[in-house]
């Protein structure tokens, strides 16, 4: 039996498509992650979510599914003043601290599954030294699920509130560059520079979803307040300003 | 080949087109009821590297779903019937490559894609097999996708977006100034998921048959090879590197009809009713 082109390319479309339609029937057709991590497969933990799985992509409420801890406590621990915690992805607490990598620290997903793990006193392996905010160090201490060599490892790992402040509120080392440049939207942008730099207030408040009661804050500090991406929106109001500015 | 080159593009364009939307998604916009996957959740390839942590652990590697894994048996299914056309006709960045090499082929014309001696190039055949065990073995190793930092396919469509390892965007640009001389460069030497669906190549149930009896022995099927196979000397093609494009059959380039086909063997023989009457 042969085999022309035209016949080949429909049944290589009939496999491809069919299948995928198949699957999507039978309810396989998946392309997002379940949001639940692996489970320890041996040893004293075994079911038991672990930790180590955590990913970026989660939110504090997938969390909260998996470990029951409350994303308020997630975000006391890591000195996020959001709104609802409970969307916060744990892959945006890095961007908040970035400027921390300049001193070698790192807060981010890894540090987000290490407290966890303390949290619920399940093992956890780290490549590398591992920093914890005040309040996380106070949370766990007080959780009492610490062993001495823990509890004396993060007193000499812990980040104070001060030092996570100034972070906070000082802009990404790839902004820096920025400020030097006109138009650029940063860290330190204001609603009202936005807006005399050609942007309308409404095409503001539909990229952000919400109206602004006081133009002279940051965008940045809005969005952190009210629980917004702020990489999402510098991006698309970047795009209205070198609009406006062409 | 035109009917191949329209499918080719098509899923170019698809693959472009979905992760663009992935991206515009991630930024608040995006072009409404059209998919938005990422590219790992249509790679087929992320399915194989993700079989021993699914049998193992029941997960899948970071970053790889259901989907990658369905994608890997539906492309097995069209190998054991037709044996590699996934390079041949769906691969974006075979296309890519086969785009790029036009650049070559203006310049070079019948030197192109003859550069390497044939014995270097028999052996340099083999690396890909190497990346694929490194690949699986590492994957098993850590769960961690570590092809993502080498694999010129997710530079390609990554490459704007300042998500991609250095190391992936070296290899891209390797691959694509070494098409200027050779044809699918990484599909012969380095693409791990092309090692896999070669060796489908063996067993397929419908293969490129040449039938000797009609064959003028013009060569014009070695000639037009992308992989480099000599087509005239064998009876079916079976190469690990053939990667089914049909460039060597009557439907493109060999003058003579019906010599050079997509044909199923059965029982030893090449049935051919129309030209011989039976048997050949």
């Amino acid at each position: 039996m042969k085999i022309k082109s035209p016949i080949l390319g429909i049944i290589i479309f009939i496999i491809i498509f069919g299948g995928i339609a198949g699957a999507d029937m039978l309810g396989i057709w998946k392309t997002k992650s379940s949001k639940l991590p692996i489970k320890f497969d041996s040893g004293e933990y075994i079911g038991e979510y672990n930790p180590a799985d955590i990913r970026g992509s989660y939110s504090f409420d997938d969390i909260y599914n998996a470990f029951q801890i409350s994303p308020q406590v997630l975000a006391t621990a890591f000195e996020l003043d959001i709104e609802n915690p409970e969307e916060f992805l744990c892959k945006d607490l890095e961007q908040i601290y970035s400027s921390m990598n300049e001193s070698n620290i790192e807060i981010g997903t890894s540090s987000i599954r290490y407290f966890v793990a303390l949290y619920k006193g399940l093992p956890f392996e780290f490549e590398k030294e591992m920093y914890l905010p005040q309040k996380a160090v106070e949370i766990l201490i007080k959780n009492k699920t610490l062993e001495k060599q823990q509890e004396i490892y993060l007193q000499d790992h812990v980040i104070d509130s001060t030092q996570l402040l100034k972070a906070k509120e000082a802009p990404a080392e790839e902004e820096k560059h920025e400020e030097e440049k006109e138009f650029k939207v940063n860290g330190n942008t204001t609603f009202k520079e936005l807006i005399s730099w050609g942007v309308s207030q409404q095409e503001i408040e539909d990229i952000i979803v919400e109206e602004i009661s006081d133009d002279t804050i940051t965008v940045k500090e809005f969005c952190n307040n009210k629980g917004i991406k702020y990489s999402n929106v510098k991006i698309q109001l970047q795009y209205l300003v070198d609009e406006k500015n062409k | 080949m035109k009917n191949r080159k329209w499918i080719q593009g098509f899923f170019f364009i698809l693959i472009l087109m979905i992760v663009v939307n992935h991206i515009l998604v991630e930024a608040g916009k995006g072009i409404a009821y059209f998919s938005s996957f990422s590219l790992h959740a249509i790679c087929p390839f992320g399915g194989v590297v993700t079989l021993y942590q699914f049998f193992t652990t029941g997960t899948f590697v970071q970053k790889i779903h259901e989907s990658s894994v369905i994608l890997m048996f539906l492309v097995f299914l069209m190998s054991v019937l037709f044996g590699s056309v996934f390079c041949g006709w769906i691969c974006p960045f075979g296309t890519f490559q086969e785009w790029s090499s036009k650049i070559g082929k203006k310049i070079f014309k019948r030197k192109y894609n003859n550069f390497i001696s044939k014995k270097l190039d028999y052996y340099l055949r083999f690396i890909r097999y190497i990346v694929l065990v490194w690949i699986i073995y590492n994957t098993a190793m850590t769960a961690k996708l570590v092809f993502i930092n080498i694999d010129p396919y997710y530079a390609l469509f990554h490459f704007w977006t300042g998500e991609v390892a250095v190391s992936a965007l070296f290899i891209l640009g390797i691959v694509l100034l070494s098409s200027i001389f050779i044809e699918r460069p990484w599909c012969k030497y380095l693409c791990p998921y092309g090692a896999i669906l070669g060796l489908s190549n063996k067993i397929s149930i419908f293969k490129i048959v040449r039938n000797k009896s009609k064959c003028i022995s013009c060569m014009s099927c070695d000639k037009n090879c992308p992989m480099n196979i000599i087509v005239s000397k064998q009876e079916i093609i079976n190469n690990h590197q053939c990667i089914r494009c049909m460039e060597c059959t009557s439907e493109a380039n060999c003058p003579i009809e019906n010599t050079v086909e997509l044909s199923s063997r059965k029982n030893n023989t090449i049935l051919d009713e129309k030209s011989t009457g039976g048997r050949v």
